[in-house]
């Protein structure tokens, strides 16, 4: 049932009459559009294209490199979605919008789709043949990701999104790679449960990096250690 | 046998019952009879038996059982029960009238008992003990008819409490007299051996024969066959180890008290011998091992605290024969070596650091041998109380390791940098293996080898040996100033038999290098004399690329004429060999000697060594006396680096004079020194600069730690690649045990390593801490 479906909007699509989509499709007929295609195409979708909210769209429609958007990653992004109802979404713009803003509603509830959301950032923000994010563009995403009203990096006693950036600026002089970027949501879920950083520990598989974040909260005071009253062992 | 007396029922049964009066009369003066034997056997046995009595005797227990046989028959005859009554009966009478017969004895030597106290109660005891055991084995043969017939029969019925005379004896003996008696005679027992223990000569026979007394007193009553232990351990056992407690608990409080621990040591352990004889002496071997357990516990254990705190005493003075002495007591108690262990550990490892600190003052001055030295010294030392004092122990030697691995890898010498300890070591080999003025003997240059692989084997950056080593061992190969091949050998195979044929493969290469040059020299040799050419007296080296740790030259470099027309004749002569080899000359290492004949007032011409930079430098004076700097440089195609410091050497020696400045540079000019004049007729300029070794050095720990990340990226791709999927911590660990052995990894370090392959999409992270492996 789902194969039909899918075959059915597809040639819904081409057959539909045209709406302020087609301006999309139409570039797309080149293969690729770049940034300023996409700005307007998100007006259309009524989403804004300067903050978290456009990374959602990232995510749908599998926004690529430098922000390239593939006549495939769109249709294939946009067929393999489903509605609340657990059909195909409509092709048309209409249905596309009320989607994507419910989407742009759930990301602060829905932890699942803010990764999905997070990781397809880094894979739009990084320029092709280079496996690594620059750090100062891994800094913006990261604040604008972490928006305190969509998923906040901090607790009530500290501030690790701030932390981190100053950490980021003044200790780590190289740039990101998907791993460190990765884990870091990952680290950062944990730190939100758990702000002493108990559950941390060096045999773990966290990245360098974050090891020495850990360290660098510590001796910084960022982070209070929750064990103040263990003396040091001495060895006679 | 049971058939018998069933048809002897079916004939005799009628009988019976007219026969039971007549007989009553006759048991009774049977009895009296054998009574009377009996006694005499039992009181006066030392006037011996005649013939007669003891026929009488064993006449009358004969008669006693056979003629009796209808009456006990007809007493309890029933059709139910007495199919087999009416045999076994026989003997009842006779079997209990000697019973009472015995308690009434018994208890007349009870009372007599009473009269005794101490030793002459032991006395009274071995007395009666013997007389009635003897008595009683006369007993049992009298009553022999008795025990074959109707005590086996009762007994192979399976009926409980039916001895055969002589266990009877032991049970009356038991019951009546020793169970009440028994206390009295132990008191006496250990009241003999506390005198024993507090220096008097005793009657130990007397303790011997209580000991067998009370043995022989181990009867199982369920199996009269077997004899056991348990009336022994309960009555002498117990009371002796309880008294042996008690006594030295109190000898030694107050021992302790008044006497040094040394003492105290001395006293212990001739107790324990002490202890142990006696048992070879007058006790049961049962007693031996809970003696022996008592004993540790009051000697030992209870004392074990004031013990251990003596220990570091002796160890700080050398006490070895104390030492010895707290280790042989304290072995013999579970847990007892534990903390002098650990105590011995943490000595040797300070005396380790110490002797280190002592000679390291100036770390940049620190002698290779000096600091070897002090550290084989202490592991001589160390290892020498180990064997002597410590019986060689395993776990003592093990603490001796951990103490040496520590002073070894983390001393005052090691804060100037990690990699000290495994440098200083492979420049200590390379001075014992280079050509040197002292010439140390065969023997002893083995025996120092060995040493150094006792330390080796405690170094664990390994990898840093090895790199240094390599390279002193290719300059020694190099430049031929190697003191000896076997030398050379026998150090590699050492190396391999400690670490493996891979840590050893390209030491062993270039050893081959330099063989198969030799050959391959006089091969050259012959082929330049069949082409009638006049060359160079040259040798040439050919080291294979990437077994040696040399880098081409890092200068340009245009040899002189003479010198590559005999390399170009060789090059050929090499390619019609090895078709398809690329030879590149290692122009830094190459060096010659040139004859000076140029030299006013010489008595003979000098001979300069020298590099083939310094050679080619000189060379150029051949045609004018005076080369501008700019010149030298253009026609040696020398770069600044390698051109100065030849330079440098050259005008240090004064062989070359500068002129148009002071320092080797553009702009300056250099004459030959026709005024030259050294000591020597040989000279050597061909010096490397201190800067140059230092450099080196720095340049060996960089390509160190450069080795060691590829080193553990290839562990870790191995160890994935044959796991597929891993924990993170798992796979960390099972790295630090591959290259562990090679040097020691920081976590850190394999993190940033599985960090660098996640990026280079070698490994994936997957969920719960996993890793993957990508093909």
């Amino acid at each position: 049932a789902a194969e039909s479906a899918r075959a059915t909007k597809s040639d819904g699509l081409k057959r539909q009459d045209m709406d302020d989509e087609d301006l999309v499709i139409e570039e797309l007929g080149t293969d690729m559009i770049g940034p300023a295609s996409i700005e307007k195409y998100t007006e259309t979708l009524g989403i804004n294209a300067l903050n978290y909210e456009f990374f959602v769209l990232c995510e749908i429609v599998q926004i690529d490199e430098l922000f390239q958007l593939t006549r495939k990653g769109f249709t294939e992004g946009w067929m393999s979605q489903w509605d609340k109802r657990g059909s195909p979404l409509e092709a048309n713009i209409e249905a596309h919008r009320r989607y994507i803003r419910s989407r742009i509603e759930e990301l602060p509830k829905d932890g699942a789709l803010f990764k999905k959301v997070y990781r397809q950032v880094f894979l739009a923000g990084k320029e092709p043949e280079v496996k690594t994010l620059p750090k100062k563009i891994a800094m913006a995403y990261w604040e604008e990701l972490f928006t305190p009203t969509v998923h906040p990096w901090k607790t009530k006693n500290v501030n690790f999104l701030e932390a981190w950036l100053v950490y980021m600026e003044e200790k780590w002089t190289r740039n990101v790679s998907k791993d460190m970027w990765n884990q870091t949501l990952e680290f950062a879920n944990k730190t939100v449960m758990d702000d002493t950083l108990g559950f941390w520990s060096e045999d773990q598989a966290w990245p360098g990096v974050i090891d020495d974040f850990v360290l660098w909260c510590r001796e910084t005071g960022v982070v209070v250690t929750a064990r103040p009253n263990v003396g040091m062992q001495v060895d006679d | 046998m049971i058939s018998t007396p069933r048809t002897c029922r079916a004939f005799r049964a009628p009988c019976g019952v007219s026969l039971l009066a007549w007989d009553s009369s006759l048991t009774c003066h049977r009895w009296n009879y054998l009574q009377a034997g009996i006694t005499k056997i039992m009181l006066n046995l030392q006037e011996g038996v005649d013939l007669q009595t003891y026929m009488g005797i064993y006449t009358a227990v004969h008669n006693f059982c056979t003629s009796q046989k209808a009456v006990g028959f007809s007493v309890t005859a029933n059709i139910n029960t007495g199919a087999h009554r009416g045999a076994h009966l026989l003997g009842e009478d006779l079997y209990k009238k000697l019973q009472e017969y015995l308690s009434a004895h018994l208890r007349g030597l009870l009372n007599e008992s009473k009269l005794h106290t101490d030793e002459a109660l032991l006395a009274f005891y071995i007395r009666e003990w013997q007389r009635y055991t003897v008595a009683a084995k006369y007993i049992h043969h009298l009553f022999r008819y008795l025990n074959r017939h109707w005590v086996k029969r009762e007994m192979d019925e399976g009926k409980k409490s039916i001895f055969d005379v002589y266990t009877l004896h032991l049970v009356r003996w038991r019951d009546v007299l020793f169970e009440p008696v028994s206390g009295k005679v132990m008191g006496a027992v250990l009241m003999l051996v506390e005198k024993q223990r507090n220096g008097e000569t005793i009657e130990y026979n007397q303790i011997k024969q209580v000991v067998e007394s009370f043995v022989s007193l181990g009867l199982d009553d369920t199996d009269v066959a077997k004899t056991t232990l348990d009336v022994y351990r309960f009555s002498f056992e117990r009371p002796f180890l309880q008294a042996t407690r008690a006594f030295y608990q109190n000898e030694s409080k107050q021992f302790v008290a008044e006497n040094s621990v040394v003492e105290y040591m001395k006293k212990a352990e001739a107790r324990l011998d002490e202890e142990e004889e006696r048992v070879k002496i007058y006790l049961h071997p049962d007693i031996a091992i809970p003696l022996k357990k008592a004993c540790n516990e009051v000697l030992i254990a209870e004392h074990s605290t004031i013990l251990r705190d003596e220990f570091q005493v002796l160890l700080d003075n050398d006490r070895e024969d104390d030492m010895k002495r707290m280790y042989s007591l304290l072995s013999r108690i579970p847990d007892g070596l534990e903390p002098l262990r650990q105590k011995f550990e943490n000595h040797v490892r300070k005396a380790g650091l110490a002797a280190v600190a002592k000679v390291s003052v100036d770390v940049d001055k620190l002698e290779p041998k000096v600091y070897v030295d002090a550290l084989l010294e202490i592991h001589t030392q160390y290892q020498g109380l180990v064997k002597r004092a410590f019986n060689d122990e395993p776990e003592f030697t093990r603490s001796l390791d951990n103490a040496c691995r520590e002073f070894v890898n983390r001393n005052e010498v090691c804060k100037s940098g990690s990699n000290k300890s495994p440098e200083l070591l492979a420049k200590y080999t390379d001075v014992l293996l280079r050509k040197s003025g002292t010439g140390a003997e065969e023997t002893e240059l083995e025996n120092t080898l060995s040493q150094i692989m006792t330390v080796f084997k405690y170094i664990e950056d390994k990898d840093v040996f090895q790199k240094f080593y390599s390279r002193m061992l290719a300059r020694r190969l190099v430049h031929s100033n190697s003191s000896s091949d076997d030398a050379e050998t026998s150090m590699i195979s050492k190396l391999k038999e400690a670490c493996g044929f891979e840590y050893t493969n390209k030491l062993q290469r270039m050893f081959q290098d330099m063989q198969i040059s030799k050959d391959l020299n006089t091969g050259f040799k012959e082929h330049v004399q069949g082409l009638g050419a006049k060359g160079l007296d040259s040798a040439y080296s050919i080291l294979g690329t990437g077994f040696w740790p040399l880098t081409a030259p890092n200068t340009t470099f245009n040899p002189p004429e003479e010198i590559s027309a005999d390399c170009e004749r060789f090059a050929r002569f090499y390619r019609n060999k090895h078709e398809g080899r690329k030879l590149t000359w290692l122009w830094q290492l190459c060096k010659g000697e040139i004859k000076t004949n140029y030299i006013r007032n010489a008595k003979m011409p000098y001979t300069f060594q020298v590099s083939i930079y310094q050679m080619a430098i000189l060379l150029l004076f051949n045609e004018k006396d005076k080369n501008t700097y700019e010149e030298i440089a253009s026609t040696t195609q020398l770069n600044t680096e390698a051109l100065d410091p030849s330079l440098s050497i050259l005008l240090k020696a004064k062989v070359l004079t500068i002129s148009d400045g002071d320092k080797v540079g553009p702009g300056t000019a250099y004459s030959l020194n026709y005024d030259f004049k050294n000591k020597k007729f040989r000279v050597n300029l061909n010096v490397g600069m201190k800067s140059e070794t230092k450099q080196e050095e720095a340049e060996t720990n960089k390509t160190i730690e450069e080795d060691r990340k590829l080193l553990l990226q290839s562990a870790i791709v191995r160890i994935m690649k044959a796991r597929k999927r891993m924990k993170h911590q798992q796979l960390v660990s099972e790295t630090i045990n591959q290259i562990r052995q090679r040097f020691v990894p920081k976590v850190g370090d394999i993190k940033k390593c599985i960090e660098i392959l996640l990026d280079k999409e070698y490994l994936e992270r997957l969920d719960d801490d996993d890793l993957g492996y990508l093909a």
